[in-house]
């Protein structure tokens, strides 16, 4: 057996049965060792599409999503997704072809110091110098992107360590296993302390708690304790939209009642967060009455931008459960049910089109309940966060940390296939879609029943909103008024495609498009003018957040 | 601030470009840097002192995070003419 075939083997044995991918010169032994192993190889049209659909594959399921790349170009086509994967801890393993190590060093054709390019954008990456080390290097890398807080982990491999032979006896495996930390005793009694003796808390929910596979034990402990909760792009779905508690996302385009009320608060219960900018804004003044408890599996990120009054550091099932107890603060949340009945994303219409809000509602409310959400990035990625009701975590795909235009379509492609039975939506941006079209013919090929949206402002609308109420309506290079048509553009790929248009019957139009077998494509034209409410500019405090109507 | 460390690490490909880059990221400039291979055993031995505005536990937190990495031993940090022990944290 070569080392190529040992590589498919080895992926099969982590019981991997999709491998998204693209060909090339030094990852060919692979390519070869696929045919007849059983695998599902999907070919994407572009190593970032192919990066972003496993991606989306691991985002919607906790597994590792794997994808597969040949070296130079190859490799630096997937480092944007990978990077995604790296800001948003999603599990996945990228395998890249090297030129033999011979060649590595001389400037071969198609070499690149992949290696090194990894190094700030994975949470681990190896360069397999001797066939020996390939079964230890594959297992560790499985074991490092799940275990822990996940992450990217990206194997570079020389094409003659692809094909040379296994030895029979190996090297036994050394595996470190992490051993996780849990809370300790003395931290737990001190978070008991300060729970107690709040008047006015509040819980912010983040991505790590479904990292941790923990929402179940979250809803348990927002139900006991009864304590309003704010929740951060990726931690949309921790509670369902409508629940009583649930104040909203909080942050840059946050809820107004989400936003005063953390400033209002005494205590903060951050669980699996990171206190992002986009979510702090001016960090000195977030929060500013509030002490802190930071519940997080990763000990790096206690401390990083906020210091706690007490750290539960590692499992935060465990330091969840400590904290489910009553508490009795009925007139606070009282205030924060109240003050979220009236002021919720500030939504001014402009009467003239379609509001994306009133869209995504509709959306939500005929789309599956459970159905999964892939997001692109700019105002319509923020308008799904606001507007369409996330039912869990895993069914709401956006790029938080690195924010990448082009996640969404192929992340949806991932997610489709993970979940066969399930109702994949992608939703872009007119910019957003053009960044990754070319997977058009991958949904196409393998007829994926995608229902694709595109929420088309003729704009890069959040880049026009921010030159329109941060730099005086100075627009520069944001115009997309010559857009391609593309409900031709989807037709050309065999995929049905349809304009909503103006006088339309909405629910009509989408109930009618979501009940098509296969792919499909709805293009939403909607005004150039229609901007995010509310909006905490870049470097203000959350208090001086804007809505429409002062704007 | 200045800080002084001792690392022993597995030494795979790239782990001291790991550091450094963990280092420079970070917000700390290194003032000195010791590395010696230890054949026997596959491993580097590193001593580096770094200066920074930002509190120690940001560049070391985030060093026990690189793979590989198998004791960290905080030594000493220096405030000016205070000369503190610190705790170590590996
Ligand atoms: C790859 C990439 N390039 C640039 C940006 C900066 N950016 C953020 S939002 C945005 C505009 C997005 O336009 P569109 O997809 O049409 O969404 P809209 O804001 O109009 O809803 C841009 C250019 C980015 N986030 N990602
Ligand atoms: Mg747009």
């Amino acid at each position: 057996m070569n080392g190529a075939e040992y590589i498919i083997k080895a992926l099969k044995a982590q019981g991997i049965d999709t491998l998204f991918g693209y060909p090339g010169g030094c990852i060919m032994p692979v390519y070869d060792a696929l045919l007849g192993s059983g695998i599902n190889h999907i070919l994407c049209r572009h190593e970032q599409g192919a990066a972003f659909a496993a991606n989306g594959y691991a985002r919607s399921t906790g597994r590792v999503g794997v994808c597969l790349a040949t070296s130079g170009p190859g490799a630096t086509n997937l480092i944007t997704a990978i990077a995604d994967a790296q800001l948003d801890s999603v599990p996945l393993v990228a395998i890249t072809g090297q030129v033999p190590t011979g060649l590595i060093g001389t400037d071969a054709f198609q070499e690149l110091d992949v290696l090194g390019l990894s190094l700030s954008i994975t949470k681990h990456s190896y360069l397999v110098e001797h066939i020996e080390q390939l079964p230890q290097i594959i297992e560790q890398a499985f074991q490092l992107a799940t275990e822990g807080r996940p992450g990217p982990v990206l194997i570079d491999i020389p094409k003659d360590v692809q094909l040379a032979q296994i030895p029979e006896s190996l090297p036994e495996a050394r595996l470190d296993q992490q051993i996780a930390q849990t809370p300790n005793q003395e931290q737990i009694s001190q978070a008991l302390t300060m729970l107690r003796e709040s008047k006015q808390p509040i819980i912010y929910a983040g991505g790590g708690i479904t990292l941790a596979d923990a929402v179940d034990e979250f809803r348990a402990l927002v139900d006991t304790t009864q304590i309003p909760t704010v929740l951060t792009l990726k931690g949309l779905g921790n509670l369902p939209a409508n629940h009583p508690l649930n104040l909203g996302m909080l942050g840059m385009h946050g809820s107004v009642a989400a936003n005063n009320l953390v400033q209002q608060c005494d205590l903060l219960i951050a669980i699996g967060a990171r206190f992002d900018d986009r979510v702090t804004g001016r960090l000195a003044q977030f929060a500013p009455h509030a002490k802190v408890i930071h519940l997080d599996i990763d000990p790096a990120e206690i401390g990083k931008l906020r210091q706690p009054g007490c750290a539960l550091t590692g499992e935060i099932k465990t330091g969840m459960a400590a904290l489910t107890i009553e508490t009795h603060i009925a007139p606070w949340r009282e205030q924060c049910q109240a003050e979220q009945a009236v002021n919720g994303y500030a939504q001014t219409k402009d009467p003239s089109s379609a509001s994306a809000a009133e869209f995504l509602s509709a959306l939500g409310e005929l789309a599956e309940k459970d159905a999964i959400i892939s997001c692109d990035v700019g105002q319509h990625q923020m308008w799904v966060a606001q507007y369409y009701p996330i039912s869990h975590p895993r069914r709401h795909l956006s790029s938080g940390g690195l924010g990448a235009m082009g996640f969404g379509l192929p992340a949806a492609i991932g997610a489709q296939l993970a979940n066969p039975q399930s109702q994949v939506i992608s939703i872009s941006g007119d910019g957003s879609f053009m960044m990754n079209v070319q997977e058009l013919a991958t949904i196409s090929r393998y007829r994926l029943p995608i229902k694709m949206i595109i929420l088309d402002n003729q704009a890069l609308g959040m880049v026009r909103q921010q030159q329109e109420l941060c730099y005086a309506k100075r627009y520069s290079e944001i115009d997309l008024s010559d857009n391609p048509a593309f409900t031709a553009v989807a037709e050309a790929f065999d995929i049905p495609a349809a304009m909503l248009n103006e006088d339309a019957d909405l629910n009509k139009t989408l109930q009618a498009f979501l009940s098509i077998p296969g792919p499909a494509l709805l293009h939403v034209p909607i005004s150039t003018q229609e901007n995010v409410w509310p909006m905490v500019k870049p470097g203000d405090s959350n208090e001086q957040m804007i809505t429409g109507a002062s704007a | 601030m200045i800080y002084s460390m001792h690392i022993e690490a597995n030494d795979n490909p790239a782990m001291l470009e790991r550091i450094l880059q963990t280092t420079r990221v970070r917000g700390f400039h290194i003032r000195h840097l010791d590395v010696r291979g230890h054949e026997s055993k596959e491993s580097l031995r590193i001593t580096m002192t770094v200066e920074s505005s930002r509190d120690q536990n940001r560049l070391i937190t985030q060093l026990h995070k690189i793979s590989g990495i198998m004791e960290l031993t905080a030594l000493h940090s220096i405030n000016g003419d205070n000369a503190e022990p610190a705790s170590a944290t590996a």
